[in-house]
């Protein structure tokens, strides 16, 4: 490993449990990384140094004292700024929550990890309020995609997917409203999990839109996906939108193949025929996995739309206050849209959520006649900085809204999707593939991916691409 | 831009700003009334959908006891 570099977490874990090396010499390490990495990329915004250095001593205690510090042993794992840290402002990617209170406790998912054995080591960067898809940030810069660095990372869990992607750090968690892990995902060449919504508790978080908030890992294989993901599961009456459901073993069900799992890709308002990059993708997993079936999610349109209104409604609702005292301390790129969705009738919002609900169904009913649901990430690779539109059935449309136009129906229906890598060897970038399953069927999701990086769809470091990576 | 709920985006940010209280300021009129056109063509897609036009099912499901004998204190903040 030289100096752990782009390691796993599960590779630095086993490594720290058997003793090959310590905690302490992992920290260091992406200490080190971060500190020559980050200044290109600009994933984060604050790192714990001696927060970190301090925990990973005390992890080789207890190694040191035969006692097992769990699976995520020594893993070091950075947050989105929306993550509440103790001793920090949760700043949610804003200007304006700077002046806040020091939060007092971690998120839970931070001490949920944490417990396991990681080590958080800092908190990334995002789009203002998780209000965004491009990883543009008038306050803090934009962030960077690590494949290209005047491209965008994707956002707005954007230095989480720019971290992993860049090697920063091994493991991140990002949140998700209308696409936030899954398109810095696909932009950066990561794997990333949405859970299903209600799965992982929200307590200690920053909130865009309650009605459709989920958090979820990022990181540079299925495994590691899977390993996060055990180690944060579990009811919380902390989150009033939490599942009281059963935890599932997903590492367990990695190695379970693809047998017996029946296959479709989304068609319909899915369908690629003016988007080529992402068509490329959806064709190279459905031919590892042997996919020919196709099947059309009813009520796509209306649920993506019903999603738009919700999140607007939502979002402008919790920032009224502030648009009302300080619009002008906003990120124009959100302002603009905040102000609007703060004016919007009321029964608009009801109507949404009546529409909500009722997608939610119908795609849940699909799941009784296939397992898995293989769709685009995004529509295309990441543009360039700066880029304002994108071409839609011919038609110039707004590029911030529509980065999420294949992500923003999978989380308004609630459903667990795994954003799975591959290269787009005509423009030397990554793009994702959604894999979905039915609610509360993660398992599922990462035992494809896992399948899937058998056969060669891996997170690839960038600026050391092999030839023909893909090999199917 | 049209729009089935015949929403005049212009006139709407006017009546809406002085109601909600939003200082908007000029130059910011334009990307505003952008966002409440989008706003209404998706309110339009939403208003479309096939749906029993005698139902209203949206609530989030409210369980009152929820969590009584599941409570986790470790989870406190």
């Amino acid at each position: 490993m030289k100096d752990f570099l782009f390691s796993s977490a599960s590779e630095i874990a086993a490594g720290v449990s058997t003793g090959r090396f310590t905690a302490g010499k992992v920290v260091d390490s992406f200490l080190t990384h971060i500190a020559q990495r980050n200044p290109p990329l600009n994933a984060f915004t604050a790192v714990l140094s001696e927060r970190a250095i301090a925990r990973a001593a005390d992890i080789d205690v207890q190694l040191a004292q035969g006692k097992k510090p769990g699976p995520l042993a020594g893993v070091p794992f950075a947050v989105k700024n929306l993550f509440d840290i103790r001793d920090l402002p949760t700043l949610a990617g804003s200007a304006i929550n700077t002046a806040n209170t020091p939060a007092r406790a971690d998120a839970l998912l931070i001490r949920r990890l944490e417990e396991q054995g990681a080590i958080l080591v800092g908190a990334l960067g995002m789009g203002e309020y998780a209000y965004d898809f491009t990883g543009e940030n008038a306050h803090y810069g934009n962030c960077a995609n690590p494949w290209n660095t005047t491209h965008m990372s994707g956002g707005s869990s954007s230095g989480s997917g720019s971290a992993v992607g860049g090697g920063l750090v091994p493991l991140t968690l990002g949140s998700d409203t209308n696409g936030s892990i899954r398109v810095p995902s696909s932009f950066c060449g990561i794997f990333g999990l949405k859970p299903t919504y209600g799965r992982l508790p929200r307590s200690g978080t920053y909130p865009f839109s309650d009605s459709l908030d989920h958090l979820g890992p990022m990181a540079r294989n299925s495994h590691d996906l899977a390993l996060a993901f055990d180690a944060m599961q579990g009811y919380s009456n902390s989150d009033h939108a939490c599942s009281d459901r059963p935890e599932i073993n997903s590492v367990e069900a990695l190695n379970k193949g693809l047998e017996g799992l029946r296959f479709a890709r989304a068609a319909g308002y899915f369908s690629l025929e003016e988007y080529p990059q992402a068509a490329r993708a959806v064709d190279k997993v459905c031919r590892a996995l042997d996919c020919t079936a196709e099947i059309e999610l009813p009520g796509t349109l209306e649920g993506r739309s019903a999603a738009y209104l919700i999140t607007n409604v939502e979002g402008s609702r919790l920032h009224l206050p502030r648009l009302r005292t300080r619009p002008q301390n906003f990120d124009p790129d959100t302002r603009d849209r905040f102000i609007a969705g703060a004016m919007l009738p009321a029964s608009w919002y009801a109507r949404a959520q009546q529409v909500r609900h009722w997608y939610a169904k119908k795609a849940g009913e699909v799941f009784s006649n296939v397992d898995i649901i293989i769709a685009a990430a995004t529509p295309c690779v990441a543009p360039p900085m700066g880029e304002k539109t994108l071409t839609i059935r011919g038609e110039a449309q707004p590029l911030r809204p529509n980065l999420g136009y294949f992500t923003q129906p999978i989380s308004a229906a609630g459903l667990p999707s795994c954003v799975v890598p591959t290269l787009d060897e005509e423009s030397g970038l990554p793009i994702g593939v959604q894999i979905i399953a039915a609610p509360w069927r993660e398992d599922l999701c990462l035992r494809v991916a896992h399948a899937l990086e058998q056969r060669g769809f891996a997170a690839l470091e960038p600026g050391a691409i092999p030839e023909n990576s893909i090999t199917v | 831009m049209s729009n089935k709920t015949n929403l005049d985006p212009e006139a709407y940010l006017e009546l809406m700003q002085s109601t909600m209280g939003i200082p908007v300021r000029e130059e910011w009129k334009a990307g505003v009334c952008q966002h409440l056109a989008n706003a209404a063509r998706m309110a339009d897609i939403v208003d479309a959908a096939d749906l029993d036009s005698d139902s209203l099912e949206l609530a989030g499901v409210f369980e009152p006891d929820k969590g009584r004998g599941n409570a986790s204190t470790e989870d406190a903040l």
